[in-house]
């Protein structure tokens, strides 16, 4: 079975490659025959991986100990889920999902437009090709997930070896938002490569209106919402499994997964510029550049062991291949834009610097530094070390520093932004949008100030908090009046009319909404708490409003792996409220690596998260860690309502027929109704 | 006579003033004799600027590795140094001394290090100064005519325009 995986591989690389010439040939001599012929390459490369991936799962499910990959990441006792997920426990096996994501993405690009777009196409199809090549080379010939274990004997000779058991899969990967987790987070960074071959066939064929943009538009969106949504889960693994009561750590994998999301979302603010006034033509196609290249700078990290990170894999063969892969890309993609910079030049001018044309700019800037920042944050010991010759850390207080401020001052943009009016705004105008998001937001402020709190940064975020969300509620308010005033629907139904009427707008509300939820949540941090203590069962312990009184410690044992688990009762004004139990888990395979499993008691206003951090030194005791972590409960419920945001923005478009017959009907029944009251 | 007036004002403030400092140095005694001296504040402040040791790379504060080798003793000391009346700053020195730099979880303000936190701010700057300059530049200058804009596209985008501004009461 390795043998049939290594082969489609092999089989891949080979129609993947005759893919990339063929559209290229088929292009120049315009010969729409052999164009057809690499599309149908691309399809069948995908099928082919398909099968390889299929044998690799085959192998893990059947726990085959003779290939390397199956070995090093799962035994013999783990859960069939867990084996399977074990694909991208390892570098060669994640490296294969890679190759497989880009090659069904680049199968659904090609049926999809198999009837349109027919300039671009082959360009496109080249594109894509070039990019699965890449790294199908080095998934079959730098880490080819079906390598079989070898025995080398005395006498020089080797053998097939297969082990009676394998190492284990990392606990820390054994829980069920990493089954969904990394492939989530595939599908963003990998996603990007669409709006990027779009561009740069755009860019090839001078065809740079607005049509690679309308046609990639819910590409980006897709993947930027499965890169969001890839972030969260992370840092609710991050959260739960890994027992510091912290989702967000900067580490440089997290950095790298941030920074293509942060330039995705400046891309998917600065489209609707160019789509609405045929302007930063030049800039959109750069920042769909640099998003493509931040998705490959991530994987550049995680796989080259440069940077020191938990979720590494440090293998620094292929470092150099993704580094040149990335200069070639940069370079290419430069000289084309520079090439082509006559067909970029904006169609219109500015009407007014206080205009929301203005206003995306600077959302676009701050996203850019925001991006620029972390990406200087993680790469700074590199620097440091070529420069100084001293490999520094750069930790979450240098990146809290930096990205505070910034992050605020994107959030106030986040609710200036709908206040200005496209091409101009009148001072006077402004004036009168600012008077109501001000006032309650301006209330906020006194009131924390009156309760005592007098943390600046705090303060700043949830005054803007208010202000950003009295902007959208206006924003609702006013399109909804006017439609009940129009229709005679009732305020619900106006309200879910006109969002289905402009998905994009409201939606992006929607998503807006989603980011002041997760900056209320965020600052919660600056409120953390956190006490540590030494117990034995009838001990009790004190954090906020809360009593935890240890009543029992059990030890256990699994068929993979043995527990030591304690019981705690929480006590809030002498009332009993909930029974915790926090857990150290030791894996029999893996080395015994242990993990912890947190307790957690989850409300809006805070959370109450338990951690058993081991047994003390003379055996006797048991060491408690708990955390008072106000507000992370909204991180998680933003992150909900971005999903929801993002979903009304890729509605069909068949919806909006759908809704404007409705209110077709419902406009004529207003009128009809209006006329009998006369 | 200003002079003379603010001498006796002194003398008269001086045995307040000893007082006072008695009072204090009588308080510093007695009073860690009677509570305990709360060092939450300050042991988390340390545990956040320093990283453990042992190759995990996370923070004093982050390291969750049961026994550690590095956090353990490391966070120990700190603790015992803390409740001894030390301060912070000296306690991360001396950690910097024994380990280097590398201990530090964000870098120090001195020579390039300095960079690291200045850069972000640097371009955040000149982002501010190039995008002033193209929306001024790209600006229409003052009393030109709207009507420069392209006819092929123009009735569309208004149209739109206008439909945005109605529904949303603009």
């Amino acid at each position: 079975m390795s043998n049939f995986g290594a082969f489609c591989l092999l089989l891949a690389l080979c129609l993947s490659l005759y893919g990339l010439f063929a559209s290229l040939l088929g292009a120049i001599l315009k010969q729409h025959r052999i164009v057809r012929s690499a599309e149908r390459a691309a399809i069948a490369s995908c099928a082919s991986i398909l099968l390889s991936l299929a044998a690799l799962l085959y192998l893990l499910a059947t726990s085959d100990f003779s290939v390397a990959h199956v070995a090093q990441s799962t035994n013999r006792e783990l859960p069939v889920f867990y084996k399977l997920a074990a694909l991208w426990g390892a570098h060669d096996g994640s490296m294969l999902l890679w190759v497989f994501v880009t090659a069904v993405f680049s199968g659904i690009v090609v049926l999809q437009n198999r009837f349109r777009y027919r300039d671009m196409m082959p360009y496109v199809v080249a594109v894509l090709m070039f990019n699965l090549s890449f790294f199908l080379i080095l998934n079959l010939f730098l880490s080819n997930p079906f390598n079989e274990l070898v025995q080398v004997l005395p006498d020089g000779t080797m053998h097939k070896f297969s082990p009676q058991d394998g190492r284990g899969l990392n606990p820390l990967l054994q829980y069920w938002a990493m089954i969904i987790h990394p492939p989530i987070l595939y599908l963003g960074f990998i996603g990007f490569v669409v709006p990027f071959a779009f561009a740069i066939a755009a860019l090839i064929t001078r065809q740079l209106g607005d049509t690679w943009i309308r046609t990639t538009r819910r590409w980006t969106l897709i993947t930027w919402l499965f890169l969001g949504v890839g972030l969260i889960l992370g840092g609710k693994w991050a959260y739960v499994e890994l027992g510091w009561g912290g989702y967000w750590g900067w580490d440089p994998v997290e950095n790298s997964s941030l920074m293509p999301w942060l330039t995705g979302t400046a891309f998917l603010h600065s489209v609707i510029v160019q789509e609405r006034k045929g302007m930063l033509k030049v800039w959109n196609v750069l920042l769909v550049v640099i998003t493509y290249l931040l998705g490959i700078f991530g994987t550049f990290i995680t796989r080259s062991g440069i940077i020191n990170s938990v979720h590494a894999f440090a293998d620094s063969k292929l470092g150099v291949f993704f580094l040149y892969y990335m200069l070639l890309v940069l370079g290419g993609s430069l000289f084309l834009i520079i090439d082509r910079l006559p067909y970029l030049k904006s169609e219109r001018r500015l009407d007014s610097v206080l205009s929301r044309e203005s206003a995306f700019l600077f959302n676009n800037l701050l996203l850019l530094v925001a991006c620029f920042a972390v990406l200087w944050g993680t790469m700074f010991p590199v620097l440091s070390n070529w420069v100084e010759g001293t490999k520094i850390t750069v930790g979450p207080p240098f990146f809290n520093s930096v990205g505070i401020p910034i992050g605020l001052m994107l959030l106030f943009l986040t609710g200036v932004g709908p206040l200005f009016a496209w091409r101009k705004t009148s001072v006077e105008s402004l004036r009168r949008a600012f008077l109501w998001p001000m006032a309650p937001a301006l209330l906020v402020c006194i009131a924390l100030l009156v309760s005592g709190m007098r943390s600046f940064y705090s303060l700043v975020s949830f005054t803007l908090c208010m202000f950003v969300l009295v902007t959208i509620a206006q924003e609702f308010w006013k399109g909804t009046r006017v439609r009940v005033r129009n229709t005679g629907e009732n305020f619900a139904l106006a309200m879910v009319n006109l969002t289905l009427k402009n998905k994009r707008r409201y939606g992006g509300y929607v998503v807006h909404l989603s980011i002041v939820l997760m900056f209320v949540g965020l600052t919660g941090n600056a409120f953390n708490r956190q006490t540590s203590q030494a117990m034995v069962p009838g001990d009790e312990m004190q954090i906020g409003r809360y009593t935890l009184k240890m009543t029992d410690y059990r030890d256990g044992d699994s068929p993979n792996y043995q527990y030591g688990r304690v019981t705690l009762e929480v006590y809030r004004g002498g009332k009993l409220i909930r029974t915790m139990q926090p857990e150290k888990r030791f894996y029999k395979a893996s080395d015994g690596q242990s993990t912890t499993e947190v307790a957690l008691y989850s409300k809006p206003l805070e959370d109450l998260y338990v951690v058993f951090a081991g047994v003390s030194n003379d055996g006797k005791r048991y060491e408690i860690t708990a955390h008072l972590n106000p507000l992370v409960w909204w991180v998680w419920f933003g992150a909900a309502v971005m999903v929801v945001g993002t979903l009304i923005t890729l509605l069909p478009d068949r919806r909006i027929s759908f809704a404007t017959a409705q209110l077709s009907a419902a406009e004529a029944a207003a009128v009809e109704t209006g006329v009998q009251a006369k | 006579m200003n002079s003379k007036v603010r001498g006796r004002r002194e003398r008269r403030g001086l045995p307040g003033f000893s007082g006072g400092l008695l009072l204090l140095c009588f308080w510093a005694a007695v009073a860690p004799a009677q509570a305990p001296r709360d060092i939450s504040r300050e042991y988390k402040e340390a545990c956040d600027r320093l990283i453990c040791q042992c190759g995990c790379n996370e923070q004093l504060s982050v390291c969750a590795m049961q026994n550690c080798s590095s956090a353990t003793p490391m966070r120990a000391e700190i603790r015992e140094r803390l409740q001894k009346g030390d301060m912070v700053d000296p306690i991360v020195d001396s950690f910097v001394t024994r380990f280097g730099k590398k201990v530090l979880s964000a870098p120090t303000t001195k020579g390039f290090d300095l960079s690291a936190w200045i850069m972000p701010f640097v371009i955040l700057c000149l982002g501010l100064v190039v995008v002033v300059w193209i929306a001024v530049r790209m600006a229409r200058p003052a009393g030109a005519a709207v009507e420069q804009t392209p006819p092929a596209v123009d009735p569309r985008v208004e149209e739109e325009l206008k439909e945005f501004e109605k529904e949303s009461g603009c």
